[in-house]
Parts: C-alpha cells; sequence; structure tokens
C-alpha cells in the first residue's frame, strides 16, 4: 500500500470519522513489514492498540456457578404450587359473603324505606254509628265553643273602634 | 427446557458475553448486574430459543442490545477533566506497565484519564467496534460531536503515548 494512502487513512483515523475496514486496513498495514520509519510511532501504537482490543476481560471465578444456581432457583420458582389458585378460593368464599351482605343491606334499606313511605290506613275506634255521631257532635260542640270564646274580645273590640271613629269623625265634622 | 438443557445450551457463552458486557459498561459490576439480567430474559424466552440454529449471535445480540439500552439510559456529563497532563500515580501506572510488557492494560489506564465522554466513545468504537450510528443512539450525541470526541480521544493517545515513551527513553 503507497504510504500517500496510509497517511489519508490516518489522517481519517485521527478525524475520527474511519470507516471499520479503513482500520482493518490500517492495522494490517502496520503489522507488515514496510512500514517506513516516519511512521514506526504509530506502527507501535496500534500494536498497542491490537493488544489492548484482543486482551481478555478477567472473568469472575465464581460467576458460573452463581449463573448455574439462579437458574436453579428460576426453576424451583417455577415449579413451586401456584399459591394463587388458594386465594382464588379465598376471594370467591369473600366474594360470596360480600354480596350476601350487601344484599341484606340493600333488603333493609328498602324495607325501611317503604314502610316510611306507606299510607296511613284508617281505622274504626268506634263500634256503633250512633256512637260515632255522639262523638262528632262533641267534637264540634267543643270546636263552636273555642271559636265563640276567640270571638267575644274580637267584637268588644269592634265596638271600641266604632266609638273611637264616631270621636275622629265628629272632631273632623267641626 | 428444563434448568439442565438450558445450562448445556446457553452457560457456556457467559465468558464471551460477560467480556462484551464489560467493555460496553466499563465495570465488572454492572457487567455482572447485566449478565443475570440478560441470562434471566433468556430463560423467560426459552421455550422460543428451543429450535434456534444460532444460539451463539443471538445471546451476543442480546448482551449487546441490553448493553446499548444501558448506555442509553445513563446521561453522560462531559466533565472538562484535562488529560493534557499525566498524573503522578498514572506516569508510575504506566510505567510499570510498560515495565512488565503489559501493554494492553497500559493504553486502558491512559483511557480511563480521558474525560467520561472520550472514553465511552472510544470504548465503544475501539474496544466494541460499535458503528457510528449505534455509538449515536445509545449516547444520544450528535454525529458531528462523536467524530469530535473519538478524534480527541484517539489524538489524546497518541500524544501521551509519545511523551511516556520519551519518558522512557530517558
Amino acid at each position: 500500500m503507497k504510504t500517500d494512502n496510509i497517511d489519508l487513512l490516518l489522517q481519517r483515523f485521527y478525524d475520527g470519522c474511519s470507516t471499520h475496514e479503513e482500520e482493518l486496513a490500517l492495522q494490517h498495514f502496520f503489522e507488515s513489514d514496510h512500514v517506513p520509519p516516519h511512521l514506526q510511532v504509530e506502527k507501535e501504537l496500534f500494536a498497542y492498540r491490537k493488544r489492548w482490543q484482543t486482551a481478555p476481560e478477567e472473568v469472575p471465578h465464581d460467576l458460573e456457578s452463581r449463573l448455574s444456581s439462579l437458574i436453579d432457583e428460576w426453576e424451583q420458582t417455577e415449579q413451586k404450587p401456584i399459591p394463587q389458585i388458594r386465594t382464588h378460593q379465598y376471594s370467591l368464599w369473600h366474594r360470596s359473603i360480600a354480596i350476601a351482605a350487601s344484599l341484606l343491606i340493600l333488603l333493609g334499606i328498602s324495607t325501611y324505606v317503604w314502610q316510611a313511605q306507606r299510607t296511613p290506613v284508617y281505622q274504626d275506634t268506634c263500634a256503633t254509628p250512633q256512637e260515632a255521631y255522639v262523638h262528632t257532635q262533641r267534637a264540634l260542640l267543643m270546636f263552636s265553643m273555642n271559636l265563640n270564646k276567640g270571638m267575644n274580645p274580637l267584637y268588644k273590640t269592634q265596638e271600641t273602634m266604632a266609638q273611637a271613629s264616631q270621636i275622629i269623625h265628629q272632631s273632623i265634622n267641626y | 427446557m428444563n434448568a439442565h438443557e438450558f445450562k448445556t445450551r446457553f452457560l457456556p457463552y457467559h465468558q464471551e458475553l460477560f467480556a462484551l458486557a464489560r467493555r460496553l459498561l466499563g465495570n465488572t459490576q454492572d457487567a455482572e448486574d447485566l449478565l443475570q439480567e440478560a441470562y434471566l430474559k433468556l430463560w423467560t424466552k426459552r421455550s422460543e430459543l428451543t429450535n434456534m440454529t444460532q444460539p451463539h449471535l443471538y445471546c451476543i445480540r442480546t448482551v449487546r442490545n441490553m448493553c446499548l439500552d444501558r448506555i442509553r439510559s445513563t446521561r453522560w456529563v462531559d466533565v472538562g477533566k484535562s488529560p493534557e497532563n499525566l498524573s503522578h500515580e498514572m506516569v508510575h501506572e504506566v510505567s510499570h506497565h510498560i515495565e512488565t510488557h503489559n501493554e494492553a492494560e497500559w493504553i486502558r489506564t491512559l483511557i480511563k484519564e480521558l474525560p467520561p465522554n472520550q472514553k465511552q466513545v472510544i470504548e465503544m468504537r475501539d474496544l466494541c467496534e460499535c458503528s457510528y450510528q449505534e455509538i449515536e443512539q445509545a449516547t444520544g450525541l450528535a454525529p458531528t460531536h462523536i467524530r469530535v470526541l473519538l478524534s480527541r480521544a484517539r489524538k489524546t493517545i497518541r500524544e501521551q503515548f509519545k511523551k511516556l515513551t520519551r519518558h522512557e527513553n530517558r
């Protein structure tokens, strides 16, 4: 590969816009024995870069056993009888009790409302119509007596008013 | 598929999958967490995976996508840490790596010193071979910004390398 071309690829590499293929081409070039002296630093740098890229990562020694026991745990969790069925039965039992209770409450309220709204039924208190007639007469008499008692002061007031107005008329006429 | 069959089929890939997650996420704890999550995902989907022709590729793709999703959910703040001057500890650390011929380690040490955004982009690109589009989607950064970060990171490593090799030759 021509050095001019390599300079251009290096330029692109250090500008941060080289493609994977261009980076690979540079890597191959610097691994060869035809690197001119002025690019020796780059050759070394690319060698270090390659070692960095291919260096194995240190894997924690117990990672495999930990993952393995985790997988066992997941399997055991799946195989356990699912307690959901029992809670489902409970919830069904609870639910039916709740429905029954709310029905009872509803029944209670509606009975109360129905009782309250029911129109009163008249009941006979007297044995014979004659007895009822006497009771009615007595009640009406009591009513009229009380009414008259209330009217008497009214008559008196009316008389006083009439006298007063007569005096006023006389004084006006004079 | 029972646990035994599942393990025989998928557990052999755990080292490779861990390495991938470790490189993409940048630390061991996150990589371990993600691997457990990934295996749980595989376990719950195992009935669909029985007749899979390439379980290896499927596992890699799953872990890779999960890592990219996790990076996406992390917001990266560009802390203005200047890599211009090497800290004394780092010079010591890198010199030690050079003396013990642990070359892979010292590039890693240099990258550790980069600002978080640059570190993220160069690791995704150079270590995990992500495409520019994948980096863009995972980090939420604009393509030009990604190029600038990658360019700065690569140039910084070159400069530090030159400095350090001079330091060694003295």
